[in-house]
């Protein structure tokens, strides 16, 4: 063997045995302790993704953030339309992409897809965390999958902590770890849709900075952003299925705009976005008597009520088709 | 583009192919292509003052040689001062402008005159010290013809830029690296693998030991006035430490890359801290500097050769001019003063008092580790200015290093540390308390073996590699990988950066 293919004989069963170590390490920290996120609200995303798993075509999915997640009422949607519904809406901090490409586990021919994003998703579609998305996957391998490779990078460098993390808890007491309220796994049922009471606003009268705000002059969509959902709509189409735009809800008195800035928006997906929008703007914005705790979140009265103006863009779009 | 980092695990690998596969006409324009890429990295704009240093030392080695060659002497004298003056004014612009106008500012205001010298805003260029110095040794060679003049331009560009040893040295000596650049390498196998060894062992030196002790030694330093006692040694202690795995480990990541690519590169440390007297200490730590300073400083004020008090006169210089070579800073200047205090002292005595001879081999040992250990807390002492930020926390740092004599203060600070620069968790802590620990024993361990007689000639990697045992071995290089790659992920991920090498900044 000459020097060159023996040195490269060599580096390959080095690089092999290294990444062989390194991936049955972060198996061995999945294993680890697996009760300690089991009880948290991102662990929600097991939920949905056996729904998704399991829901025979054709179904309606939706894709976004916690506003899907608490603003979605299946029974409305599923009674109107006639279709199933899976939910796969639980945090913005999962990213995006992360949320769109958990879709891809089930979509078939026939199937409606809904990009449901938050504003601020639209803006920055690389924004994601790391520890999220750990904690919310922990142990379902499987999940792994539909991380992205670019976000891979930001995992591996938060694969320390979640291993002293998980480290950690072995040795502490099981009671600490368990979640409750809105915030954790008790507030959904078995198909990972939210059930917890939420029939009224909770918002305090004078809400702060830290309650946020959107100012629709401020905000953009980002290339990637663009360029990765018409990507996504081609994957859709290619399975048989349709895809379309909706938007969030949110506070009347948090969303700065004008008819301008609305009408220039909803230009600007048309422009830009190859899926059909079947919302407006204007039907999304709630008083808070539909909000719960946030800004974007609806209580029960606000997600029946979202739900009906969604069935009916979603009821025009088909009738149309 | 640092080398424990993602972007020079790609670039290295690539370099070399390439450097093994393209004819062999190609091969210097492509290391000097890859070298000037590697720095352009920092500040492309910096590359056109190494690009301008070089060409004049280039035509200024040719002027010397040929006025040489001529026989006119004060024309070949011109040359080589006019090079030496054009870059140091380099180096002084760049590197002790600011601190020589403070200096002067601080002058005339004492004596009431209405002068103020200007601050230039200007970013230090990485490595300048190195390349110039490397420059001025090329050019004094030339006129001292020990050399030849290099008269193809990319061989001697490439000795100023061969990216491995740019940054940050070994400071090399144009007979030994000109020669080399000049050859035509092919791959070998046997340098490729003892290459790769000794980037492995740099790395676990960087990553997880000066790395790791880093976390503890800045969080101590840069709020040097919220601790005491136990702390403020340890935190000296463990500086000890990173700045000798953070220097020691980059020389071997640079002599193990050039290795790769045909060159050896000379060796910089050689376990300093069991040295058993401060001049074998400076025999043993960033010799390359140090055989700089002795050859073109040292030897030509006359070296030992006229008095005694010559001597002491020429070790201070040097030790001074090497504190203002690794900073522009009173601290600096401080810690030149020391080192070259401790040398003056150690020659009183060696003239004054006779020795006390040992017959029996135990109490020769005994006496040889008290005097290792009485060097190294010397040394350490030392490195107090080296480190601390100003010279007021250098002071502080001595008068509170016996105060508060706590364990548990110090435990409590241990605990601090990690909680508020890692992250809070009690497996962190035993993690990188005994990573660290255990890391340091086993560097003292290697240190150790290397400082005996036998192993004098005996290359690092043969020390720690030299198990013949398959398994063994591999068993070594796969733990240091592994190892190497969890530290570094802690350091991005949880600590939010990489260590920078510390001898980039001078």
């Amino acid at each position: 063997m000459t020097d060159i293919k023996k040195f490269f004989f060599h580096i390959t069963i080095f690089i092999f045995i290294i990444s062989f170590l390194c991936i049955l390490l972060l198996v061995i920290t999945t294993q680890i302790s697996t009760l300690k996120f089991r009880t948290s609200y991102q662990y929600a995303i097991n939920l949905k993704y056996e729904h998704l798993i399991n829901t025979k075509s054709p179904k309606i999915i939706f894709i976004g953030g916690s506003t899907v997640g608490f603003g979605i009422d299946n029974e409305i949607l599923e009674e109107k339309l006639h279709m199933p519904v899976v939910n796969l809406g639980l945090h913005r901090n999962l990213g995006m992409e992360f949320i769109t490409e958990l879709s891809k586990a089930n979509i078939e021919k026939g199937d409606i897809v809904v990009l449901a994003y938050e504003y601020r998703m639209l803006d920055d579609m690389e924004f994601f965390s790391p520890e999220l998305i750990a904690s919310a996957i922990d142990n379902h391998l499987q999940l792994y999958r539909y991380v992205s490779f670019k976000q891979w990078g930001d995992l591996l460098r938060y694969f320390p902590t979640y291993l002293f993390k998980k480290v950690d808890s072995l040795f502490e007491d099981k009671n600490d770890t368990y979640n409750s309220g809105v915030y954790s796994i008790s507030a959904f049922d078995d198909d990972g849709n939210m059930i917890y009471p939420r029939e009224s606003c909770i918002l305090p009268e004078e809400l702060t900075e830290t309650h946020g705000e959107v100012d629709l002059k401020k905000i953009t969509i980002s290339k990637n952003s663009i360029d990765y959902i018409n990507a996504f709509s081609d994957y859709v189409h290619s399975k048989g299925a349709s895809i379309v735009f909706t938007f969030s809800p949110i506070l009347e008195e948090r969303f700065y705009r004008t008819d301008e800035d609305i009408k220039a928006y909803e230009e600007k997906i048309d422009q830009n976005i190859k899926v059909p929008r079947i919302s407006s703007i204007q039907d999304y914005i709630f008083t808070r008597n539909y909000m719960y705790d946030t800004i974007n979140h609806l209580n029960i009265p606000g997600a029946k009520l979202r739900s009906e103006r969604l069935a009916s863009d979603l009821l025009k779009f088909i009738n149309k088709e | 583009m640092i080398f424990n980092s993602v972007a020079y695990l790609l670039f290295f690998p690539v370099v070399a192919c390439i450097y093994f596969l393209i004819p062999k006409s190609f091969k210097r324009v492509w290391l000097l292509v890859a070298s000037y890429y590697f720095y352009m990295n920092w500040n492309a704009g910096y590359s056109l003052l190494m690009l301008f240093s070089t060409i004049t030392t280039y035509f200024c080695g040719f002027l010397v040689s040929y006025f040489g060659k001529k026989e006119q002497k004060n024309y070949q004298k011109l040359s080589m001062f006019f090079c030496i003056v054009i870059n140091l004014l380099i180096l002084f612009l760049f590197k002790y402008f600011n601190f020589t106008s403070l200096f002067m500012n601080k002058i005339f205001h004492f004596l009431d005159i209405p002068v103020s010298i200007p601050i230039i805003d200007l970013l230090l260029p990485v490595g300048i010290s190195f390349y110039t110095f490397q420059a001025l040794g090329y050019i004094i060679d030339v006129y001292r013809k020990e050399i030849e003049h290099e008269k193809n331009f990319i061989t001697y560009a490439l000795f100023v830029s061969f990216f491995p040893q740019l940054v940050a040295g070994p400071i090399e000596t144009a007979s030994n690296l000109l020669p080399q650049l000049k050859k035509v390498h092919t791959f070998c196998y046997d340098r490729a693998v003892k290459g790769l060894r000794m980037i492995l062992y740099g790395l676990f030196k960087k990553v997880v030991i000066a790395d790791t002790a880093a976390i503890f030694v800045n969080a101590i330093f840069n709020n040097v006035y919220q601790y005491r006692g136990l702390s403020l040694c340890m935190a000296i202690f463990l500086f000890s430490i990173q700045i000798y795995c953070d220097f020691s480990g980059y020389s071997e990541i640079a002599m193990g890359s050039a290795k790769i690519l045909g060159v050896d590169l000379m060796e910089n440390f050689r376990a300093p801290y069991f040295s058993s007297s401060i001049g074998e200490f400076w025999n043993r730590w960033h010799i390359s500097l140090n055989e700089w300073f002795k050859k073109y400083v040292y030897i030509p004020l006359g070296g030992s050769k006229k008095g005694f008090l010559k001597k002491c006169r020429n070790l201070f210089i040097i030790f001074l001019l090497s504190g203002l070579w690794h900073g522009a800073a009173w601290t600096f200047v401080a810690w030149g003063i020391l080192n070259g205090g401790y040398r003056i002292v150690q020659e009183l005595i060696k003239k004054t008092i006779k020795p006390i001879e040992f017959h029996y081999k135990f109490l020769y040992s005994v006496k040889k580790i008290i005097k290792i250990l009485f060097t190294y807390i010397l040394v350490c002492f030392s490195w107090i200015f080296f480190r601390a930020n100003c010279f007021g926390d250098a002071i502080y740092v001595i008068k509170n290093l016996f105060q508060n004599i706590h364990f548990i203060l110090l435990k409590q600070d241990c605990i601090t540390i990690i909680k508020e620069n890692l992250m809070d968790g009690s497996s962190i802590y035993y993690f990188y308390y005994s990573v660290l620990f255990l890391s340091i024993i086993f560097l003292f361990l290697i240190d150790l073996i290397r400082s005996s007689k036998k192993n004098k000639n005996i290359k690092l990697e043969e020390i720690l590699f030299r198990n013949h045992n398959k398994i063994l071995r591999w068993g070594i290089y796969i733990f240091l990988t592994i190892e190497i790659i969890f530290l570094f992920l802690i350091q991005n991920g949880i600590y939010g950066q990489t260590g920078q090498f510390i001898y980039f900044q001078f």
